[in-house]
């Protein structure tokens, strides 16, 4: 038992450290660290003496039971009311206790026993109610005292109920005389309808007590059951004993703390859920519209890929074939190399623009392009006000907006830009090397390169046969080389495109991915959501194993 | 006492009513407003309003704390056994009055006690019992009694039962005097002391008797805690006790001695001039009552201060979210006083600029579109397509979703941080709030159209209008400046046609009229720049208004909807009737 109180001491006190945005978890906390605090007081002092408080109404006679307990006047007594102000705390010698402002009276022959007589808790002195709930503080068992005239009134009971099972209880029932007992029976029954749990009852008159015991008198009748009482204190509360009060105490107040978590946090589990389910919604659409704005204007621009497709296949490209190929496709960036130099051209660094730059490695932009425009933004944060108005009425603080946008599209703007230079770019590179590489060159070389040899062979030929080449033969080969140049470009130009567009395509499957496999679009509402659902949870089952198994 | 007082208590416990219905429903509010005010609301109800109808009839209460023989005592003053007396606390429920038969069928004819139930005491059962209402009486006939005295016992002020307490400072209230039954124990207990300097400050007669006393040295102890008692509460009167060895059932008729030699309590009672101690106990409850009741009313005008800031915030909180709202009002607004000033062409003007707008068109249109398919090319950048209404509408509907919605959050927010009784007034309006029904109800009233620029192009031209007639010179010069660009192709190209034949006109007009446009344009841009923002700044007030009616309407009222209730109760003229009440009261 004692190793399972530390352990969940241990995890109250996780739930007691959360500083979160969630209030009605947040506004336990306080209230729970001083329980923790409280409870860890109790368990160190669970070998130490027993304190038992005499608490009750002015006049019922607690200074005098004290009195008669020691035998001796030690507390004064009065016939005037209120009589008591100074706690009297009497303990056995060498007892290590020490209160504060109170007097202290050794001597005691209980030994494990400290007993408080507190001031009045009904006067219209006030200060001495502060004093009765200092000592109810640090008392373990409570003899509640009350006359047959005072033992059911307000001010008292007030004082006990808030600590109503976190101590034993036991009644003492001052200035008995007569054979009436019936305030023994409604003063049982009051208790127990308000939930009180009283095991000992005592009907005593403590004045002939201290009578007889300042006379050297024989215990008699008179006394009631000032015998019992006395016998209760010194024999029935052995140390084993005493533990066993303490630790009920301290299980009561555990039981106590646990049950007001269970009523006022893990009874809002639900919304948190709920809310659970509202986040991941969110996400989904939110990942998908980026996904969508992607696809739409990043990469809307087929023509964009084919540029950065044909510089790959410039830099690499060899033969006859591929150096047409480059002088051709060098004239065609022309007007984008110029609207590189040119500082004064529109829409330079716009997110298309960078987005290709990024791939064909061209260092247009700086280091960091914002492939991520004000339309996502723009999007997220209407998202996020929908959700934030939902964390809202679940009881959390407001989350902080712009620091979330901020954080998302940086997120997508790594993730994207770290695709484009990896994934894409790769792509790219491979398939211009595919193009240009030396068997697709020579393929692409044969039919020009066969017929130049042709035509030289022809030429030689002629030359030595002595005849003259007509002037349509040149115009004729010259055409017949340009058409098998034409086509060939023709067809590299669709290749290049078929390429560049399956390329844009898995790079599009890529960046769905890539969003859908990371990054969460609402981070740091979903860490704060999920930090206190854990907690929730890990409260719910303390409270399921502990509640369950405390009431058995 | 005089008709006028009379009148006006029956108002102020008309606005009392009012203000009572009005708040009851909400307890939090109806405590802010009510703490503390059983005191003078049972001056009033037990008091003051009955009017006693039996004048010089003396209601002598028997009262004090559980267990301290209020009931004993109360059977030795009629020297019968008439109320249970048990060893157990918290005994006797219901009040038991005590007179002669004249008194008790004035009593349960209603005259004497109207506001008590009045019923015949029929044995010791009727006033232990738990299930009898609160506001029941017993009235027990005991012959002995003169007609000025009515004795009443209670039930005490200070167990764990608080009902008792509740019908004992009815009696109290109800009361002209009060016997203050103490013992050893009680003498000094907060809620007893409390209890008789309330009775006190409203002119009750309080007499001290101490019970169970000791009698030992002529009852010094007693002495010196009635001393005491009376000391804590400026009491000066006759002190009387009973020693705690009296035995009820052997010396029942025994008289209550005086500790000051006078005379019995029964004598003392007797004695008392009944009709001067019910005018003195009248005129102090009124006293007492107008004081009280004013607190009353400032405590429940500061109530409704509170939440008039309230009221103030939420309004200021809807404004200031309806200002976020910078309506855009869709595409190709520059032009709009262009054509506007082009509207006021003559008639053979407007014709000839049809025509060549046409023609223009068709240029524009080429050029716009080469100069598109360069750009595309030189920057790699996708077209700028023009906005769409769809997109203008859409990016309305989300901008006023997220303003509604960041409102209900700070709504819900500033709710959490109020104290009570603000913060229940609001909890449960706010919680219960259907946040995305009201979206759409503000969307709807303030993106009237699906249209915007339509809308805002038709506002425009409003404003436009009042500008151009108030700016007769600023009018004149674009007129003449519209005018001249529109002649001058005209111009340039008849002498050509004349010369060429007609070969050239139309090239002449396309490159003359487009560069003429242009100019334009440039020239009302730059000189009418003012003029241009300030018509549109018309159209956006008008929006923003629009939205703030609608999030008051649609957000903040629901929220509100109980403040405001109260509000107009607590701002009414229920407060100023009361007040004017009170000042007849403290006058008469
Ligand atoms: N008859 C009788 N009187 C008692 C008994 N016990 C105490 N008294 C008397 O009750 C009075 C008050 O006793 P205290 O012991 O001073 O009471 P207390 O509860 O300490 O009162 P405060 O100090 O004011 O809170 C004294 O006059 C005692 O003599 C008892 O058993 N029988
Ligand atoms: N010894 C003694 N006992 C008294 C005296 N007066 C009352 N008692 C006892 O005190 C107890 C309570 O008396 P009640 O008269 O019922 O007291 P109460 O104030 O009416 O009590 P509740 O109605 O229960 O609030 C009874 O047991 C009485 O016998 C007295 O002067 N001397
Ligand atoms: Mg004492
Ligand atoms: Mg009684």
């Amino acid at each position: 038992m004692p190793e399972r109180v530390t352990d969940l001491l241990a995890q109250l006190e996780a739930v007691a450290a959360y500083d979160g945005p969630w209030r009605p978890l947040r506004d336990e906390t306080a209230l729970l660290r001083e329980r923790i605090c409280e409870l860890r007081e109790r368990e160190e002092r669970l070998d130490d003496l027993l304190v038992v408080s005499l608490v009750g109404g002015s006049g019922v006679g607690k200074s005098t039971l004290l009195n008669a307990l020691a035998g001796d006047e030690l507390a004064t007594t009065s016939e005037y009311r209120p009589c008591t102000s100074v706690p009297t705390v009497y303990h056995p010698p060498g007892a290590g206790l020490r209160f504060e402002g109170w007097t202290h009276v050794s001597g005691s022959a209980l030994e494990h026993l400290i007993i408080i007589d507190t001031p009045d808790s009904d006067t219209v002195l006030r200060e001495h109610r502060e004093e009765v709930i200092k000592a109810l503080g640090r008392s373990d068992l409570i003899l509640v005292c009350g006359s047959p005239e005072k033992y059911l009134d307000e001010a008292t009971w007030s004082l006990l109920r808030p600590l109503q099972g976190e101590r034993t209880m036991a009644c003492v029932e001052t200035k008995a005389s007569g054979g009436a007992v019936s305030v023994r029976e409604h003063w049982m029954t009051r208790l127990q309808e308000q939930g009180f749990d009283v095991a000992q009852y005592f009907r005593i008159s403590a004045r002939r007590a201290l009578d007889r015991k300042l006379h050297d008198k024989v215990p008699g009748p008179d006394e009631y059951e000032f015998e019992q009482l006395e016998h209760f204190l010194r024999e029935e509360l052995t140390r084993e004993r005493i533990h066993r009060i303490k630790r009920s105490n301290a299980l009561g107040l555990l039981t106590k703390t646990l049950k007001g978590l269970r009523d006022r946090v893990v009874s809002r589990a639900e919304s948190l859920d709920t809310l659970r389910a509202a986040l991941v919604e969110s996400e989904v659409e939110m990942l998908k519209d980026t996904a969508n704005y992607i696809r739409e204007y990043l990469f809307a621009e087929p023509h964009l890929w084919n540029h950065a497709l044909g510089r790959e296949i410039t830099l690499r490209a060899k033969g006859l074939v591929g150096s047409v190929f480059r002088i051709i496709e060098g004239l065609r960036s022309l007007p984008i190399r110029i609207a590189a130099w040119s500082p004064w051209l529109p829409g330079k660094d716009g997110p298309g623009r960078q987005a290709a730059s990024l791939m064909s490695g061209l260092t247009l932009v700086d280091e960091h392009a914002h492939l991520v425009s004000e339309t996502v933004r723009s999007q997220y944060l209407n998202k996020h006000s929908e959700l934030a108005l939902r964390f809202v009425q679940a009881g959390f603080d407001p989350p902080d907006r712009e620091a979330s946008a901020a954080a998302f599209t940086a997120a997508v703007n790594e993730r994207v830009t770290a695709l484009l230079l990896g994934p894409a770019r790769n792509r790219l590179v491979s398939r211009a090397r595919a193009i240009t590489s030396w068997p697709s060159t020579l393929l692409a070389d044969a039919a020009p390169g066969a017929f130049v040899v042709f035509t030289a062979y022809r030429i030689v030929r002629d030359y030595f046969t002595a005849q003259t080449l007509s002037g349509a033969f040149f115009v004729y080969s010259v055409a017949v080389l340009g058409i098998i140049l034409g086509v060939e470009l023709t067809f590299l130009s669709l290749v290049t495109r078929l390429c560049a567009w399956s390329a844009r395509k898995r790079t599009m499957r890529d960046v769905s991915l890539a969003l859908a496999a990371g990054a969460a679009a609402f981070n740091p509402e979903t860490r704060e959501l999920d930090a206190c659902a854990s907690l929730v949870r890990s409260v719910d089952s303390l409270c399921a194993t502990n509640l369950q198994s405390s009431s058995k | 006492m005089s008709e006028d007082l009379g009148q006006a208590l029956a108002a102020f416990d008309r606005a009392l009513q009012t203000v009572r219905t009005g708040v009851e429903s909400d307890p939090g509010l109806y405590d802010a407003i009510f703490r503390d005010a059983d005191d003078w609301l049972n001056l009033l109800t037990y008091k003051l309003l009955p009017h006693m109808a039996g004048e010089g009839c003396l209601f002598v209460a028997v009262t004090g704390g559980t267990n301290s023989g209020k009931s004993t005592v109360f059977n030795l003053l009629l020297a019968s056994n008439v109320s249970p007396v048990l060893a157990t606390a918290a005994a006797t429920r219901h009040p038991l009055l005590a007179a002669n038969l004249l008194r008790c069928e004035q009593c349960l004819e209603g005259k004497l006690v109207p506001e008590f139930r009045a019923q015949s005491f029929a044995g010791p059962e009727d006033v232990l019992s738990k299930n009898t209402a609160a506001e029941a009486l017993y009235v027990a006939r005991v012959d002995g009694l003169p007609d000025r005295l009515a004795l009443m016992d209670t039930p005490d002020i200070d167990s764990i039962d608080k009902q008792n307490w509740t019908v004992a400072e009815n009696i109290r209230a109800a009361g002209d005097v009060l016997l203050a039954v103490l013992t050893g124990e009680k003498y000094r207990d907060e809620r007893v002391v409390e209890f008789f300097r309330r009775a006190i400050a409203s002119g009750r007669v309080v007499v001290p008797l101490m019970n169970k006393a000791n009698p030992e040295d002529d009852y010094a102890v007693a002495r010196r805690q009635l001393d005491e008692f009376c000391g804590d509460l400026g009491l000066e009167s006759p002190r009387f006790v009973i020693p705690h060895d009296f035995n009820l059932t052997r010396q029942f008729s025994q008289p209550i001695a005086s500790l000051d030699g006078a005379g019995t309590l029964m004598e003392y009672l007797l004695a008392l001039d009944a009709p001067a101690v019910k005018r003195r106990v009248y005129r102090d409850s009124v006293r007492r009552f107008a004081e009280r009741a004013g607190e009353f009313v400032l405590q429940a005008e500061r109530v409704g201060s509170a939440l008039r800031t309230v009221v103030t915030e939420f309004e200021a909180q809807a404004q200031r979210a309806s200002l976020q709202y910078d309506p855009a009002p869709g595409r190709e607004m520059s032009g709009l006083f262009h054509e506007f000033v082009q509207s006021k062409r003559g008639r053979l003007e407007r014709w000839v600029g049809t025509v060549s707008t046409a023609a223009l068109k068709g240029v524009t249109a080429i050029a716009k579109r080469t100069t598109r398919a360069l750009l595309r090319r030189v920057t790699l950048q996708k077209d700028d397509q023009p906005i769409t209404d769809a997109e203008i509408h859409a990016a309305h509907i989300q901008a006023i979703g997220r303003i509604t919605r960041d409102l209900a959050s700070g709504y819900i927010e500033s709710s959490h941080s109020r104290r009570e009784p603000v913060a229940g007034l609001l909890e449960n309006r706010i919680a219960g709030l259907d946040t995305e029904r009201i979206v759409v109800e503000v969307i709807q009233d303030t993106v009237r159209s699906e249209t915007i620029s339509e809308a805002f192009r038709q506002h425009a031209n409003n404003t436009l209008n009042e500008w151009w007639n108030d700016h007769k010179v600023k009018r004149n010069v674009l007129i003449a400046l519209d005018g001249l660009l529109f002649i001058a192709p005209t111009a340039i190209a008849i002498p050509i046609s004349v010369h060429t034949g007609g070969f050239g006109v139309a090239e002449t007009m396309i490159v003359a009229g487009t560069a003429a446009e242009q100019f334009l344009a440039r020239v009302v841009e730059y000189q009418f720049g003012d003029a241009m923002f300030n018509f549109l700044q018309p159209w956006r007030t008008e929006q923003q208004q629009t939205l703030e009616q609608s999030l008051v309407n649609r957000l903040a009222n629901p929220c509100l909807s109980r403040v405001r209730e109260h509000l107009e109760l607590l701002e009414g003229e229920t407060l100023t009737e009361m007040r004017r009440c009170l000042d007849l009261c403290r006058n008469a």
